[in-house]
């Protein structure tokens, strides 16, 4: 088999959008089920999760507390071309993440990308909207809180390199 | 004074280890990759590390080992990281420089790992033509390191120490010997060591890497967590003392993570050892 063929189907099973043939070689069949494949996919699961949670703390720690972390970033990885530099992959990360249909992994992911963008070159401000209690969710995530619920009234939180610890809650709910 | 062979990869995130480990090395290996910023536009090396890349010179060695140039990709090796080395090259004195047969992207998609490479005629004449490249660029001796095979081998017409002497002497190319990666393809794969060395040719072995990993599952990982095992040691020591052996360096190899698990005073403890060994 020449090289990029070789490379490709490697590349396919890697993120798992590998279809086998019917007269698909015993070697790939065996590879496939084996231990071997099973340590590689350690390999890369274990050096993304270390960027992430050394990344975006506030986010991994929720994924974490939901018991979906494993989850998120193997969903990750599988099915985008991640950066191996940290701030470029951790912020492609928070973006994934902030498109998730669960609302409070969403929120707690534009609350962070917001926070890392204004401590970094880019200086403008945000403005996120949420039915989220900002307090709540900290105190879950970082506390022993209860799971935060979403209030009937919209909440505005302001990210801005100007304010004092970046953010402030314009109009609590 | 004569060279201390042994030599540390330093990613300036621990300046007080460097200064620990300083009396015991003789060279500072610089991975450019590790020292590089992403600015969302391009890559690029920052005036402050190459100044103090300049600083470390003037009393150490600079040997320079990436991880991103991935010079087996079957559609080209990566331009960024020949865009850091160039930076390098223009900016700093270095002995040497060295990257790893294996790949890490196909088709520009990050695989998040290294895979080595099958030895065919068709992969020998890439990775020559490739090395011929590099050489020719920098005119400075370019090394290649043997790296771990995690899956199963594929299709391979040459033994390993046939296709490395085949890309040396095509190419003028040297090696890094890793010697923790032979005895994890010993454990993982049956990997005959004592057959690979009676094959390579040694003259061409510039470097060694030494260091430590884990086993997982039964499979033995070059994960640079700790400190070396004696058998890596005596593997070492018996390459060193190899006819024809001309190796200039023997580099530690421990990853950041590693440092605050491991302690900076066991470490500075370890090069203190290793030292002894081997200065």
């Amino acid at each position: 088999m020449d090289i990029k063929s070789l490379q490709t189907k490697y590349m396919d099973i890697i993120k798992d959008r590998y279809v086998e043939s019917e007269d698909e070689d015993i070697y790939f069949k065996n590879l496939i089920n084996s231990k071997n494949l099973k340590v590689l996919n350690e390999i890369i699961y274990y050096w993304r999760a270390n960027g992430i949670e050394e990344f975006c703390l506030l986010t991994s720690s929720l994924l974490k507390k939901t018991d979906c972390f494993e989850e998120k970033i193997t969903e990750y990885y599988r099915n985008n071309n991640f950066s191996n530099y940290l701030e470029e992959f951790g912020k492609s990360f928070l973006n994934f993440i902030i498109k998730d249909e669960n609302k409070l992994n969403s929120f707690v992911a534009e609350f962070e990308l917001a926070m890392k963008n204004v401590n970094s070159e880019n200086r403008n401000d945000y403005f996120i909207e949420t039915k989220y209690n900002l307090n709540e969710v900290t105190n879950y995530i970082l506390s022993d809180g209860e799971y935060p619920c979403e209030h009937n009234e919209l909440s505005i939180i302001k990210v801005s390199p100007t304010l004092e610890n970046n953010f402030c809650i314009l109009n609590n709910n | 004074m004569s060279q201390k062979i042994l030599g540390a990869t330093h990613e300036f995130k621990n300046p007080g280890l460097l200064e620990k480990i300083y009396p015991y090395i003789g060279y500072v290996e610089i991975t450019p990759d590790s020292i590089s910023q992403n600015d969302g536009n391009k890559v690029f090396i920052s005036d402050e590390t190459i100044q103090e890349i300049k600083n470390i010179s003037k009393e150490k060695k600079i040997v320079i080992h990436g991880v991103g140039l991935s010079i087996g990709s079957y559609e080209g090796y990566s331009k960024d990281y020949i865009k850091l080395l160039d930076t390098l090259f223009n900016e700093i004195e270095f002995e040497w420089h060295s990257e790893h047969l294996g790949y890490t992207k196909v088709n520009g998609e990050t695989l998040g790992t290294m895979l080595s490479l099958p030895r065919t005629d068709e992969t020998l004449d890439m990775i020559c033509e490739r090395v011929t490249e590099i050489k020719s660029r920098y005119g400075k001796d370019f090394l290649l390191e043997n790296i771990i095979r995690i899956i199963p081998e594929y299709e391979s017409k040459y033994s390993e120490a046939e296709f490395m002497n085949l890309i040396s002497d095509n190419t003028g190319c040297g090696f890094i010997l890793d010697a923790y990666n032979l005895e994890c393809d010993q454990h993982n794969h049956g990997f005959d060591i004592d057959n690979y060395l009676n094959e390579l040719d040694i003259s061409r072995v510039k470097e060694i890497h030494i260091a430590s990993g884990i086993i997982e599952d039964g499979f033995m990982m070059d994960a640079h967590c700790g400190t070396v095992m004696d058998s890596t040691i005596e593997l070492t020591k018996k390459i060193l003392n190899l006819k024809n052996s001309n190796i200039s360096m023997v580099n530690y190899e421990l990853l950041d993570e590693a440092i605050p698990i491991i302690g900076e005073d066991e470490i500075k403890d370890e090069y203190a050892r290793l030292s002894g060994i081997f200065n």
